[in-house]
């Protein structure tokens, strides 16, 4: 049901309303497709290859297209095979659950999909029952909601199977919303499901979305998301919640190794080159060869201080967002501070890594470039969206898409893309 | 019956230009498998092939489809529905579409809920001119979400009439109320009124019960209340006395004054921490009936029905909200005692001093029932 239709809002559903030059007049060239699959993209770090962001957003023709949306959300939209995949929430209580599937080039709905929500709706007027980024894996794209609706589609819409985790488990919710994202390792879908009355993680059998594990998990409220990684030889997952971090072998749920001095509940850790670097006590890098052993702590800063958005990675340096929009970056070696940069804030979406560049978008809709040295970081361009973004942005080969409740843009450098 | 013919006749002027396919004649066995689905994932294999069957049907066996929402889980309904929207992605959905058959699910309110919506959302998306002028009818329907479209075209109606015509708005309002469920609508409506001058409460028009006994405090020091049994969920004594807290207690009256007609163990005992208290009273039906509970809490809380345990949210301080919490039960007549536990935790915080609660019960439909005069079933 199209309640916007019904309140009168006179909407024109995702036709696509191109605000730049058209590739075909400007004789772009589409770069090599790459994927976009889960929050925060490939290893869950917010990070693409050198190069691989618009130049500069203050250059005519970098919003590439610009798309309505169907519902409310703060899931990441995910690029895959020239398709973009996003998911929202909408109607009285945010109860219709969507999916949609646009064309990548042009914006162009190929597919929508919407459920009614099986589990409870409520949430926080700044977050969305589509909170949770999807994932795609195996040619599946798994859609997780606030409401504990599972949904699992092929590429091209078709159902294969869904899930009301809140049914089965009528305890597991929080009156704020839940956001935590899936993640597919190891051909296992782990999804942390963390509240004050009911908390657990599972692993789901892609195939058939039976559970193949169910392990118990601190009771209190959590909106952190997994993070797959390599620990020594085998593939594992890390589960942050306030306790601190459980890695565990998605296969089975076990413990493998876990850390017990605490963690936040909001940003999420990020795994570099054999180092976790979780958001605890400011951040704390912890050596994944040494895990669970004396000494793995490889350092700790306070002067760290992440808020909603969870820490990135660029060119050995570590980067965090405080309440204030502060930008702080540290030595990834050592921790040790470099420097501070006041940005128009605050922020709630991860920031996107690319080479010596970062992109960052603020809650009031304004997204800024910045170029960072060792030395310091320089705010070089920015480009005012207009509507509060909370959501973190999903990127592909050169092109950033960036949700907010209503719209889904495309940026890309009309040179280079 | 006036209102199904009336959107019959437009439905059939319409579409007197569609004929009526035939459908497949396997559905059912497929929809049988997607209703086994049971927790857990249970019958996710059988269901998964009776989907790939039914997403590639014709458009000929919506109306099959569609019913089979009559006697889905909420899972499965969410299923059928996925197959439908397939359905209806493909080439010709519209011109072969079997529009009378689905104006006839629309139009018989013995079909549920979640099909009658959805046979209203086929004809919308593919034939908005005949979804369009059916949405006015909806006012008394028992499907609510078709009742809010109803009652969101008086609220237009009346909302243009406010600035020039008072007297027909207000009346307009007075019927949008008398039909709105959703609290959204019902808050807008109070709102409106109340800036025309009507003294009604949002107390009022949700039926909020405010008058209630209380006792406390019990201990829930390290939020270990929660879990502890104290006296009154062994029995309830109106006249007893009990070893609290911080000493002797026992049930007081207590009456909300809020607007919103909260509960406010803050006001009715003390403001207090790492604390437990309940609230209880017998609610009179004059008849069996089917109800619901429906509370809001953001403490941690249990809810007891007629002497037995109905749910509990060891959660405190996330938020609440009119109706977060609905529970459907079935009043007996005479007597029925509601036991609510409320916990109150440790933390200091300002948006943390909150230990209240709000209540009201429903009809299925969410309309709220009005108490019994006490006795007065007895003599029925």
């Amino acid at each position: 049901m199209d309640f916007r239709v019904n309140m009168g809002v006179v909407v024109r559903r995702f036709v696509a309303v191109v605000v730049a030059v058209s590739s075909v007049a400007t004789g772009i060239v589409n770069a090599p497709s790459q994927s976009w699959d889960q929050f925060r993209g490939p290893g869950s770090s917010a990070s693409l290859g050198e190069g691989q962001l618009p130049l500069d957003l203050g250059q005519d023709g970098v919003i590439q297209w610009v798309v309505d949306l169907p519902g409310e959300g703060l899931s990441s939209p995910l690029i895959h095979e020239g398709r973009v995949f996003v998911t929202a929430s909408s109607g009285p209580d945010q109860k219709t659950l969507h999916v949609i599937c646009l064309d990548q080039n042009s914006g162009t709905l190929i597919w929508e999909r919407s459920i009614t929500a099986t589990g409870r709706t409520m949430c926080h007027e700044k977050t969305a029952v589509a909170a949770p980024s999807p994932v795609i894996a195996d040619g599946l794209i798994f859609a997780l909601y606030s409401s504990n609706d599972l949904i699992c589609l092929d590429l091209d819409g078709n159902l294969r199977w869904l899930r009301g985790l809140t049914l089965d488990y009528p305890n597991a919710s929080n009156s704020l919303g839940m956001a935590s994202s899936p993640v597919f390792i190891d051909g296992v879908l782990v999804a942390q499901i963390e509240n004050d009355s009911q908390s657990f993680a599972v692993g789901i059998n892609p195939e058939n979305g039976r559970n193949i594990w169910l392990i118990d998990r601190p009771r209190a409220a959590n909106w952190t998301s997994p993070v797959p990684l390599q620990s020594g030889d085998r593939m594992a997952v890390a589960l942050q919640s306030s306790k601190g971090i459980s890695v565990i072998n998605p296969r089975n749920g076990d413990e493998i190794w876990s850390f017990t001095d605490g963690a936040a509940t909001i940003p999420s850790s990020v795994a570099h080159d054999g180092v976790l670097y979780v958001p605890s006590n400011g951040i704390t890098a912890l050596d994944l060869n040494r895990a669970g052993e004396p000494g793995a702590v490889l350092w700790n800063s306070r002067r760290l201080r992440p808020s909603t958005p969870s820490p990135v990675i660029a060119a050995d340096m570590i980067f965090t967002l405080n309440n204030a929009g502060v930008l702080t970056c540290a030595s990834l070696k050592e921790g040790d501070r470099l420097w501070d940069l006041r940005l128009s804030g605050p922020f709630s979406a991860t920031p996107l890594a690319a080479g010596n560049r970062l992109l960052l978008v603020s809650e009031r809709g304004v997204v800024q470039m910045v170029t960072v040295t060792p030395e310091d970081g320089t705010l070089t361009s920015q480009l005012d969206l207009g509507e509060m973004i909370l959501a973190t942005p999903g990127a592909s080969a050169g092109q950033v898409f960036i949700r907010s409740d209503r719209h889904l843009w495309k940026l890309a450098s009309p040179l280079v893309l | 019956m006036k209102h199904v013919d009336k959107f019959l006749c437009v439905g059939l002027l319409c579409l007197i230009q569609f004929s009526i396919p035939g459908r497949a004649g396997d559905v059912a066995e497929s929809l049988q498998s997607i209703h086994a689905i049971g927790r857990e994932g249970q019958g996710n294999e059988a269901a998964m092939r009776a989907w790939k069957h039914i997403s590639t049907l014709s458009p000929s066996a919506l109306p099959e489809l569609i019913a089979g929402l009559n006697d889905g889980s909420p899972v499965a309904n969410n299923w059928i529905r996925m197959a439908i929207q397939t359905i209806l992605d493909g080439d010709g959905a519209a011109s072969s579409l079997p529009a009378l058959e689905i104006i006839g699910i629309l139009s018989d309110r013995a079909n549920a809920s979640a099909a009658r919506v959805q046979a209203f959302d086929v004809l919308q998306k593919l034939h908005p001119e005949i979804a369009g002028p059916i949405e006015a009818v909806f006012l008394d329907d028992p499907a609510l979400p078709l009742r809010r479209l109803s009652v969101a075209r008086l609220l237009q109606q009346a909302d243009d009439a406010s600035g020039s015509d008072r007297g027909t708005a207000e009346l307009i309002y007075e019927k949008a109320l008398v039909y709105a469920r959703d609290t959204d609508q019902v808050e807008a409506i109070v709102s409106a009124l109340n800036n025309m001058g009507r003294d009604l409460t949002p107390a009022d028009a949700f039926g909020f019960i405010q008058n209630w006994n209380i006792i406390g405090p019990f201990d829930n020091s390290g939020r270990e209340g929660f879990e502890t049994v104290f006296p009154p969920e062994k029995e309830v004594d109106f006249d007893a006395s009990y070893q609290g807290k911080n000493g002797e207690v026992s049930w007081d009256a207590f009456v909300s004054k809020d607007t919103y007609g909260k509960v406010d163990i803050n006001e009715a005992i003390a403001a207090l921490k790492e604390v437990t208290a309940y609230a209880c009273r017998d609610f009179y039906s004059d008849s069996e009936q089917p109800a619901e509970l429906r509370l809001g809490c953001k403490n941690a809380w249990k809810i007891w029905f007629n002497g037995e345990y109905v749910f509990g949210r060891d959660e405190y301080h996330r938020a609440a909200r009119i109706d977060q919490y609905v529970f459907p039960v079935k009043l007996r007549r005479g007597p029925n005692r509601i036991l609510i536990k409320l916990c109150q935790n440790e933390q200091t915080e300002s948006w943390t001093r909150e230990w209240e609660f709000q209540f009201r019960i429903c009809d299925p439909l969410g309309r709220p029932i009005v108490e019994a005069a006490h006795g007065q079933e007895d003599h029925q």
